[in-house]
């Protein structure tokens, strides 16, 4: 990958794969975490521009997480006990702020790459309210960001889009949280 | 991450709904005789069912459907066909969440939590209600072709996941024909979540295949 210039970007001008909300999506969520895994359903709606809930709930139906997230504000309307750690909410925070690109102002300067093994893609270096972050998109003509990476060594994480498939990965964390697409 | 897992089906274990235009029945000891004496002769049930779990925040519900499976005296199996397949299986002391060909397996003598969750969906989901122990406050309905069992849990620990859990009894055979679980209000909703199954075509004391309730 080589930087080839620094450009201004509107964030419309980028689509998030959860962007497009026009109503509640869910998806069949499954969460491994070292040796142990769990899965379950999460849906996803816009409550309004900017502004994002999302649910987590197990297959029978319970909710583990409920939270709403804009620019300015992460809420946590309920989560169980187990879950509401500090540290795990920070992650979910900002997983889900890179994911809605709720890191950046409307317009931002980015970095924009190239990288001659993949004529089909180019990607954006972009210094987030929350670190240094990349968002990589192809098919090269489109808007769809398919890639994003943030964060380094431990807070590493690494989504990407495939389809209906949404894969987020943090490594060094051993935490993996794939998304399938449930069509009602 | 087993232990959130434990938790979150505990709370499925709790189940609860609202009536209306129900009458308490009159005398709860005979009702309970009853109930008892038809779980006795029921050995094991098959039946679909389907669950719609309604999100007061996405503003509409999520459905799924299945086959139900019971077989006296702690085996029971959910098998979610759509939207995509699942299962969960009590079997024993045994727990298992199966996903995308992911188990998880809980040992419930291990685990007090457990061990309540299998024998509440137990009782509730076979209709044998008798045994459910001093942690739920139970009353009794009576609505057109159904009794209504009003499940309160009584202990902090439960109630962060039900508030209240109904459970809709056939009046002919005692079977049940719908459970619904309300979740506490959450911050800034007007509307209980909730998850409803209801169980249809149903088979009592057919055989039923160990193999369906296999955990491993």
């Amino acid at each position: 990958m080589r930087p080839a210039a620094s450009v201004k970007i509107h964030r419309g001008n980028l689509m998030p794969a959860f962007d497009h909300l026009d109503s509640a999506k869910y998806y069949s969520a499954q969460i491994d975490f070292k040796e142990n895994s769990m899965s379950g359903i999460l849906a996803l709606t816009k409550e309004s521009e900017g502004r994002f809930r999302m649910v987590m709930m197990t297959t029978f139906g319970v909710s583990l997480f409920d939270f709403s997230i804009s620019r300015d504000s992460f809420i946590v309307n309920s989560c169980m006990e187990q879950m509401n750690k500090k540290m795990v909410l920070n992650i979910l925070e900002k997983d889900f702020r890179s994911l809605f690109m709720l890191n950046v102002p409307e317009t931002f300067s980015a970095v924009y790459y190239a990288n001659p093994q993949k004529p089909n893609w180019i990607g954006y270096g972009v210094k987030a309210d929350d670190g240094e972050c990349d968002y990589v998109i192809y098919p090269k003509g489109t808007n769809f960001v398919r890639n994003i990476q943030n964060g380094c060594c431990i807070k590493r994480m690494n989504a990407v889009f495939d389809e209906q498939v949404v894969t987020i990965h943090h490594p060094k964390l051993k935490l993996k949280l794939i998304l399938t697409e449930l069509q009602q | 991450m087993k232990k959130v897992l434990v938790w979150a089906a505990m709370a499925f274990a709790s189940l609860s709904f609202s009536l209306q235009a129900a009458e308490p029945v009159s005398d709860v000891a005979d009702l309970k005789a009853k109930m008892q004496k038809a779980a006795a002769n029921v050995s094991s049930i098959q039946s679909d069912f389907t669950q719609e779990k309604y999100v007061s925040a996405m503003g509409n519900s999520m459905k799924s459907s299945g086959k139900f499976y019971y077989q006296k005296e702690d085996k029971v199996k959910l098998e979610y066909l759509t939207p995509f397949k699942q299962n969960l299986v009590m079997n024993g002391n045994k727990l298992m969440m199966e996903m995308n060909g992911k188990k998880n397996i809980m040992d419930a003598s291990a685990n007090p939590m457990a061990g309540e969750l299998k024998k509440v969906i137990s009782a509730c989901m076979s209709g044998d209600i008798a045994n459910m122990g001093e942690n739920y406050q139970l009353e009794f309905f009576v609505d057109g072709a159904n009794y209504l069992v009003k499940i309160t849990p009584k202990t902090a620990d439960i109630k962060k996941f039900a508030q209240q859990v109904d459970l809709y009894l056939d009046k002919k055979d005692f079977s049940v024909v719908k459970m619904k679980m309300i979740e506490p209000l959450k911050k800034g909703q007007s509307k209980n979540d909730y998850t409803e199954y209801t169980f249809s075509n149903k088979k009592l004391n057919e055989k039923v295949a160990d193999s369906i309730f296999v955990i491993k």
